[in-house]
């Protein structure tokens, strides 16, 4: 099944540069992320760890590899995990909605997943391991998904859309805050997190529960490419040429719930990553849904894990939460594009 | 001949409202049938119970003979295309590629390779969109949206075409070029469906007339039949003028100014 359109040679070429690019980049920001905090660790001693751990050297095992096997890899690789399951919700959503604001905070589904995942830990007395966190926040984020596709075909006004999402989903917040702040619990990561996410605690374990997620998540957006393309025409154009849209969005929306389930139960409420990184890449590489989709993966998983870099460093030896930082970048690019569309379209 | 489009007595509720009352209609192949009548007179409604996208309260509708409410998706969008009053809703797509998405229907079809392409180049010419091919949908005027939404329709090459006021955001001169258009893929055996509002290019450039007034068939025939002073006043509530066109063999329709009240003596 191909499209009977083939790329340009210039629009092959730029989608190509970007790809590698991207990977190139985040490859960069892994190795600088693994690189800096407290502890110093040389490039020398990455290296070592390297080859110890593939069995080329005998050297016995150091400080840093402590650090950097338990605490800095399970780091780095959940901001990438985050961010790419963002990027990729991001695209799903402003493809489904056929709105270029959708964003999985804006329009509440990050704010169902946290608020799935402390119920979740709640209502399971053993409660607190990673992966009833994860089933919970995946379970809200795709129930958020499929409610706002109700409303959806209620509201025609995209602005109105996003209203409504926003205000579900600072009710849910409330929710969730009424829930952690009374409770006052161990087993429940900190407000703060919900709010502002977090990657200070990412282990092998969480990254182990949440990162599947994101992968089905993705898998499921990505597969859905083509479907994202012809729904640019309108839901009921694409129902003209054969499209099931009944079928096709639910399933979008289930593949975007997992994504933002996973990314929320790993590294908490990080806003705007989901909003950008399809906006830039749509602007670099076109609205196709087959290089926009893991274009944004890696973008969104370059911008998280440079974002958490910073949060580690700035202000070291305090931390700041990833997502303070992200809507501090973020929310100004948002504003732009507002102001852009409100120019374009009068 | 064997009918491509058939309604036998469509109603269609909405609510308590019953936007389509008993409304048939029937065209041949090669036919262009236009629908008229005032706002709100159920013509849209009627071209999507055609199109398979409501059903029927009672009564029902077939395109070929296939029941419009009785099959799937993808047997439908080989057999009608459809267009909508804008054309193409604004996206980031260029003109070729959403002309392209009207090949979908066809993706699995025994082409050589070249073949949609040229399929899509020549729907973009027809409509004389060719020109902006390359340029996103949703930097093009609502009159260029609409051309390329018929592009993208004509690229679907299905045997019926069912289209929802195609000429409302075209000048005059696209207006004529629009109807050429469906004149020429009539000629070719398209079938076409099309609400218009513009009672003289429906009188000049269709077939057959369906004027529905409050959901119902006020009379269906040529245009010479249909558009008489007496029914189109009444319809529009408007006093309507209907004369011979002066250049060609169908009738004219203006509207006059209200007669002044005598004066009360």
């Amino acid at each position: 099944m191909t499209l009977p359109i083939r790329d340009t040679y210039l629009q092959a070429r730029r989608r190509a540069i970007a790809a590698a690019v991207l990977a190139v980049t985040l490859l960069a920001l892994v190795v600088v992320g693994l690189l800096s905090g407290a502890v110093a660790v040389s490039p020398a001693d990455l290296v070592t760890m390297l080859e110890r751990s593939l069995g080329i050297t005998d050297d016995p095992a150091q400080l840093t590899d402590s650090v950097l096997w338990a605490i800095r890899l399970p780091r780095v690789l959940s901001a990438a995990v985050v961010g790419g399951g963002l990027g990729v919700a991001g695209a799903g959503l402003q493809g489904t909605f056929r709105n270029q604001m959708a964003d999985p905070q804006l329009v509440g589904i990050s704010p169902a997943a946290g608020l799935g995942a402390v119920v979740g830990i709640a209502l399971t007395p053993a409660g607190g391991a990673p992966l009833i966190m994860m089933i919970g926040a995946g379970v809200g984020a795709v129930a958020a998904g499929l409610a706002m596709r109700r409303i959806a075909k209620r509201v025609i006004e995209s602005n109105q859309f996003i209203l409504v999402g926003l205000a579900l989903g600072l009710a849910m917040l409330a929710w969730l805050g009424a829930i952690v702040l009374a409770w006052d619990s161990p087993r429940v990561p900190t407000f703060t997190f919900w709010v502002f996410g977090g990657l200070a605690g990412s282990t092998w374990s969480t990254l182990a529960s949440g990162a599947p997620f994101v992968l089905a998540g993705c898998v499921v957006v990505a597969a859905s490419a083509r479907s994202l393309d012809l729904l640019a025409l309108g839901e009921s154009e694409a129902r003209h040429i054969g499209v099931d849209v009944d079928r096709v969005i639910p399933r979008i929306l289930i593949g975007v719930g997992l994504a933002v389930g996973g990314a929320v139960g790993l590294g908490g409420a990080i806003g705007f990553v989901g909003l950008m990184t399809p906006l830039l890449m749509r602007r670099w590489v076109g609205p196709a849904h087959r290089w926009l989709v893991p274009l944004s993966a890696l973008a969104g998983a370059a911008i998280v894990v440079a974002v958490d870099i910073l949060a580690r460093t700035v202000a070291a030896p305090v931390e700041i939460p990833v997502g303070l930082l992200t809507a501090i970048l973020g929310a100004p690019v948002f504003v732009w594009f507002l102001l852009r569309v409100g120019r374009s379209s009068t | 001949m064997k009918p491509m489009v058939r309604a036998e007595d469509v109603r269609y509720r909405r609510g308590n409202a019953t936007v389509l009352d008993l409304v048939s209609l029937s065209t041949g192949a090669g036919e262009i049938l236009s629908i008229v009548g005032p706002n709100g007179a159920g013509k849209t409604t009627l071209l999507r119970i055609l199109a398979g996208d409501l059903i029927p309260s009672t009564g029902r509708a077939w395109v070929q003979d296939v029941d419009t409410s009785q099959t799937t998706l993808q047997h439908l969008s080989r057999m009608r295309a459809y267009l909508g009053p804008r054309g193409v809703a604004d996206n980031p797509f260029t003109v070729r590629e959403v002309v392209a998405m009207g090949r979908y229907p066809h993706r699995s079809a025994m082409l050589e390779a070249g073949e949609h392409e040229a399929i899509v180049e020549s729907a973009m010419e027809r409509t004389d969109v060719h020109h902006l091919a390359s340029r996103p949908i949703d930097t093009l005027s609502t009159g260029e949206q609409q051309r390329a939404g018929l592009a993208r329709v004509i690229a679907q090459e299905t045997p019926v075409l069912l289209l929802d006021e195609p000429t409302s955001a075209l000048d005059i001169g696209h207006q004529e070029t629009m109807m050429s258009v469906l004149n020429s893929l009539a000629r070719e055996g398209t079938t076409i469906v099309t609400s218009l509002h513009d009672l003289n290019l429906a009188a000049a450039h269709t077939d057959r007339v369906l004027l529905l007034h409050e959901g119902r068939t006020v009379s269906v025939g040529s245009p010479s039949q249909v558009f008489t002073s007496e029914s189109l006043s009444n319809v529009y509530r408007q006093t309507i003028e209907v004369t011979p066109h002066p250049h060609r063999d169908c009738p004219l329709v203006l509207t006059v100014p209200e007669m002044p009240q005598a004066p009360a003596s």
